[in-house]
C-alpha cells in the first residue's frame, strides 16, 4: 500500500530489486510517459514487436506470452492474442491508480501458487471475450477497495480461488460465470462483496455463504452478494444460488464510490437456496391396494412398474391379472353366480406342479421317478388353501395358469360330477367338465394332457381329504370319486391371439365372456353345444382392448394422488407412448348400443362433403373439373397424386 | 432362577418361519408375532440377492402384503411361506 502512495520516480529507481534474475528489463526502452511501473517482463523473442497497450513492446510472439511479476500502476491493456501470465509463486498487484484490462481474446494466466491482488484503488476489468485462467491453487485476491469487474462473455477456468477483502468487490455487469463443480470460489463475505449482475452459472456450482475465507477444501462455493440499484437493502448480504433462468437484469451501479459506503452486513450464517430437484418416482411405489377379493380375502399390492407391463408388447404381470380378476368378480359377474364360483390366484397351478418334471417341448426329458410322490406331496400342500369351505360345493372353479411364460385357463365345471353315490349311479348324471382354454389354439394335447392330469389328481386328493367318508365335509351320503366322470374340453370357437404377447388379456377376457354373458353361463347341460363365437362374435376385437381396459381401470381405481403419481412415473420411464391417452379413454370395450333417433342432420355432415382445402387442390389442378374424367385412367390417377411427377404415358 | 424363565418368556415371544424358494431352498427366520412381513420380504431377498419387486411370497395360498404380521395371519412355529417369482406371460 504504501508503496502505492510513493511517487512514481522513487519507484522507478526500485524496480530491479522485486524482479527474478532472468527477467529483462524494459524501462528503457519504454516511453517516458505512462508506463507500467517496477515490472519485469520475460521476454523470449525480442525482434517482434507487438503491443501491449502500445508501451510494452517486446514479448514473445510465439508463445504469446508476456510475463509480468510485480506491482501495476498504469493502464495495461491485454489485447487480442496477447496473454499475460503471473509467473509461479508470484504475487502480481494491481496498485493504486492501476488497471488491468482485459480485452477481447486477451487472456490472464494466473499460475499455480501464485497470487493476482487488486489492492487499494485498483481495477481490474475483463470485457467481453476477455479470458481470465486461474489455476488450481492460483489465487484473485481483491482487496479493500480494490475492484474485479466482469463483462459479459467472461470465461473463468479451473480451480477459481478469489478473497474479497473489506470493500473489496468482484462485480461483473452482464457477466456470464460459468462454474463447474471443480470451481473452488471462495470470498469472505464479511468483509468484501461479490456482485455478479445477469450473471449465467451452471446449476451444478452450488453458491455458499462462508464468514471467513477457510482456504481452498474442495467445496463448490461462491459468494453471490446481490446489489439493488438502491445499494442499500438487507439482500445484498444475502447468499443466493443463481441458475440462469433467475438471473437478475438489474443494472449494477456504476458509481463505485457509493458502493463503498453501502453497509456491510456480516453474514448470519449458512444461508442456501437450493432449488430440490424433483426425485423420481420409484418403481416399488405402491399404486393401489385391491380390496379383499372374495376368494380369501386376499388384497393385491399393485406397483408403480407393473404398469409397465400394460405397455403394448409386453407380458402381462400376475398382479395385473389378479387385480383383473378380482374386479370381475366383484364388479362384472352378478350376486347369485359369484357364490358358486372359486377363483385360485395365479400361483395355485405353480404350487402344484413344483419339482414336476416340466414339459419337454423335444420329448427328450428324462422323467423324474419321484414325480408322483412330487405331486401327492403337492396336492396334500395345496388341499390346506382351501380347508375353510368345500371345493365340491362350488359349480365353477377357476384356475389361472402360467406356465413357460404362458397364460392359459382351467375351468373345472361341475366338480361334484366326479363324485357318484354307492350304489345309486343313476342319480347323479351330470358329469364333471375340465374346461381347458389356451389363447395359443391349444391344439397341441401334450400340455393340455399333463395340466388335466395334475387337476385330476388334485381333486382326488381334495375327495380323499375331505369327502371320503368320515371326512370333514362327508355329511350322510357316501361318496366315490371316479376319474373317469372327468370330461377334458377345448372351448369351441375360443379367440386365438394373433401375436406373442396379448395371451394375458385373452384369458381374462375368457374369464369375463363365461360369467359375464347376457346368456346363462356355460352349465353342464349345455356344454357340450357351447360355442364361444356365438356368445361373443367379435371376441378377438375385446382381447385388444382389453389392454386398455385393465389400464384405465386401474387408473380409476386408483386414488388422486396415485394418479398424478403414475402420470409423472410414465414421463420419467417413458411408458405408454403407444396408448393414445384421452381417446383411449372415451373407447368402448364392447360396441355402443343402436342410437333409436338419428343425430342432428349436421352431425353426418361432414362424412359427405370434401372439406375445403381439398376441394381448392382439384380446382387448381384442373380448372375445369370435368378434365379429371377426359383424362385416361392411368394418368389421371398419377396426376392426382404426384402431380409434380408426371410423366408422358406411353398411349 | 429368572434368567431361564426369561429366556422362554423370549423363545415365546419368537415364532420360527421356513421360506422356502421354488428350488427348494429353505431359510428359517425367527421373527416376533407383530413385526411387519415387509421386514422378512426385504431380509430374504437382500439374502437371495433378488429384488423384493420381483419376488411373491404365498402363506396357504395368499400373497403377503408388507403390513401382514405373523400375528393377523395366525401362523404358528415352523409355518412354511412359499417364494414364487413374478410370473410374466405372453
Amino acid at each position: 500500500m504504501n508503496n502505492a502512495l510513493k511517487s512514481r520516480n522513487d519507484e522507478n529507481h526500485r524496480q530491479s530489486e522485486n524482479g527474478p534474475g532472468n527477467t529483462t528489463r524494459e524501462s528503457d526502452e519504454e516511453p517516458k510517459s505512462k508506463r507500467a511501473k517496477n515490472e519485469e517482463f520475460e521476454i523470449e523473442n525480442e525482434t517482434e514487436h507487438t503491443s501491449v497497450n502500445n508501451r510494452l513492446k517486446r514479448f514473445s510472439v510465439e508463445s504469446r506470452k508476456l510475463q509480468v511479476d510485480n506491482v501495476l500502476r498504469e493502464v495495461l491493456n491485454v489485447g487480442s492474442g496477447e496473454s499475460l501470465v503471473v509467473s509461479e509463486n508470484q504475487t502480481f498487484i494491481i496498485d493504486v491508480d492501476g488497471i488491468l484490462n482485459i480485452l477481447a481474446g486477451g487472456k490472464v494466466v494466473i499460475s499455480n501458487n501464485s497470487v493476482l491482488e487488486v489492492s487499494l484503488g485498483g481495477k481490474m476489468q475483463i470485457a467481453l471475450g476477455g479470458r481470465l485462467f486461474v489455476y488450481q491453487g492460483g489465487h484473485l485476491n481483491v482487496r479493500p477497495e480494490g475492484m474485479l469487474m466482469l463483462d459479459p462473455g467472461l470465461a473463468v477456468h479451473n480451480g477459481l480461488s478469489t478473497t474479497t477483502h473489506q470493500t473489496g468487490r468482484i462485480f461483473g455487469k452482464g457477466a456470464e460465470w460459468s462454474l463447474t463443480p471443480l470451481h473452488n470460489v471462495q470470498a469472505t463475505i464479511a468483509t468484501g462483496r461479490t456482485v455478479l449482475q445477469k450473471t449465467n452459472i451452471t446449476p451444478k456450482a452450488s453458491l455458499q455463504k462462508t464468514s471467513c475465507h477457510n482456504g481452498r477444501n474442495g467445496g463448490e462455493k461462491e459468494e453471490v452478494m446481490q446489489e439493488s440499484p438502491t445499494g442499500k437493502k438487507d439482500s445484498e448480504v444475502a447468499t443466493e444460488e443463481r441458475i440462469p433462468d433467475k438471473a437478475d437484469v438489474e443494472n449494477v451501479r456504476e458509481n463505485d464510490e457509493e458502493k463503498e459506503e453501502v453497509q456491510q452486513h456480516p453474514p448470519a450464517g449458512k444461508e442456501s437456496f437450493e432449488v430440490v430437484p424433483q426425485e423420481p418416482v420409484p418403481e416399488k411405489e405402491i399404486l393401489l391396494i385391491t380390496p379383499p377379493s372374495l376368494f380369501g380375502g386376499e388384497k393385491i399390492e399393485l406397483l408403480m412398474k407393473d404398469i409397465r407391463t400394460l405397455d403394448r408388447g409386453q407380458y402381462l404381470n400376475d398382479s395385473v391379472m389378479l387385480f383383473m380378476m378380482n374386479y370381475i368378480s366383484s364388479n362384472q359377474i352378478k350376486q347369485e353366480l359369484i357364490s358358486k364360483i372359486h377363483m385360485f390366484n395365479t400361483f395355485f397351478y405353480n404350487s402344484l406342479s413344483k419339482d414336476i418334471t416340466p414339459l419337454g417341448f423335444s420329448g427328450r426329458v428324462d422323467k423324474n421317478p419321484n414325480d408322483e410322490s412330487n405331486l401327492e406331496r403337492n396336492c396334500l400342500k395345496v388341499q390346506r388353501w382351501t380347508r375353510k369351505f368345500d371345493i365340491f360345493k362350488t359349480e365353477y372353479i377357476v384356475i389361472p395358469i402360467n406356465e413357460n411364460s404362458h397364460w392359459m385357463l382351467v375351468t373345472i365345471i361341475n366338480p361334484q360330477g366326479a363324485l357318484y353315490e354307492n350304489g345309486n349311479e343313476e342319480h347323479n348324471k351330470p358329469k364333471c367338465f375340465i374346461l381347458f382354454y389356451d389363447p395359443l389354439s391349444g391344439l397341441n394335447p401334450t400340455r393340455r394332457i399333463r395340466i388335466t392330469y395334475m387337476i385330476k389328481e388334485y381333486l382326488k386328493t381334495m375327495y380323499d381329504q375331505t369327502k371320503a367318508v368320515g371326512k370333514k365335509f362327508a355329511g350322510n351320503v357316501n361318496y366315490e370319486f371316479d376319474k373317469n366322470r372327468i370330461i377334458e374340453l377345448r372351448p369351441k370357437n375360443a379367440p386365438i391371439q394373433n401375436n406373442f404377447f396379448d395371451c394375458g388379456l385373452y384369458v381374462l377376457h375368457f374369464i369375463e365372456g363365461l360369467f359375464c354373458g347376457f346368456d346363462h353361463p356355460v352349465t353342464v347341460d349345455n356344454i357340450l353345444k357351447f360355442d364361444y363365437s356365438k356368445l361373443w362374435p367379435e371376441a378377438e376385437k375385446m382381447c385388444e382392448l382389453m389392454r386398455d381396459k385393465v389400464y384405465n381401470l386401474i387408473k380409476k381405481k386408483a386414488g388422486h394422488r396415485a394418479r398424478s403419481r403414475l402420470e409423472r412415473f410414465e414421463q420419467e420411464k417413458k411408458i405408454g407412448l403407444d396408448r393414445e391417452g384421452e381417446a383411449r379413454k372415451s373407447r368402448r370395450h364392447s360396441a355402443a348400443p343402436s342410437r333409436r333417433t338419428p343425430r342432428n342432420p349436421k352431425y353426418y355432415r361432414r362424412f359427405y362433403s370434401l372439406s375445403p382445402p381439398a376441394v381448392k387442390v382439384v380446382m387448381t389442378l384442373f380448372s375445369n373439373p370435368r378434365e379429371i374424367a377426359s383424362l385416361p385412367l392411368t394418368r389421371r390417377v398419377r396426376s392426382l397424386r404426384f402431380p409434380e411427377l408426371e410423366l408422358l404415358v406411353p398411349y | 432362577m429368572a434368567a431361564p424363565a426369561e429366556a422362554e418368556a423370549e423363545a415365546q415371544e419368537f415364532i420360527k418361519i421356513k421360506v422356502v424358494s421354488q428350488d427348494s431352498n429353505e431359510v428359517i427366520f425367527r421373527v416376533k408375532p407383530g413385526t411387519s412381513m415387509a421386514k422378512l420380504k426385504n431380509s430374504y431377498a437382500s439374502r437371495t440377492g433378488a429384488a423384493v419387486g420381483t419376488l411373491r411370497f404365498l402363506f396357504d395360498g395368499t400373497r403377503l402384503k408388507d403390513e401382514d404380521t405373523p400375528k393377523s395371519l395366525e401362523m404358528e412355529d415352523d409355518d412354511v411361506i412359499e417364494v414364487y417369482q413374478e410370473q410374466l406371460g405372453g
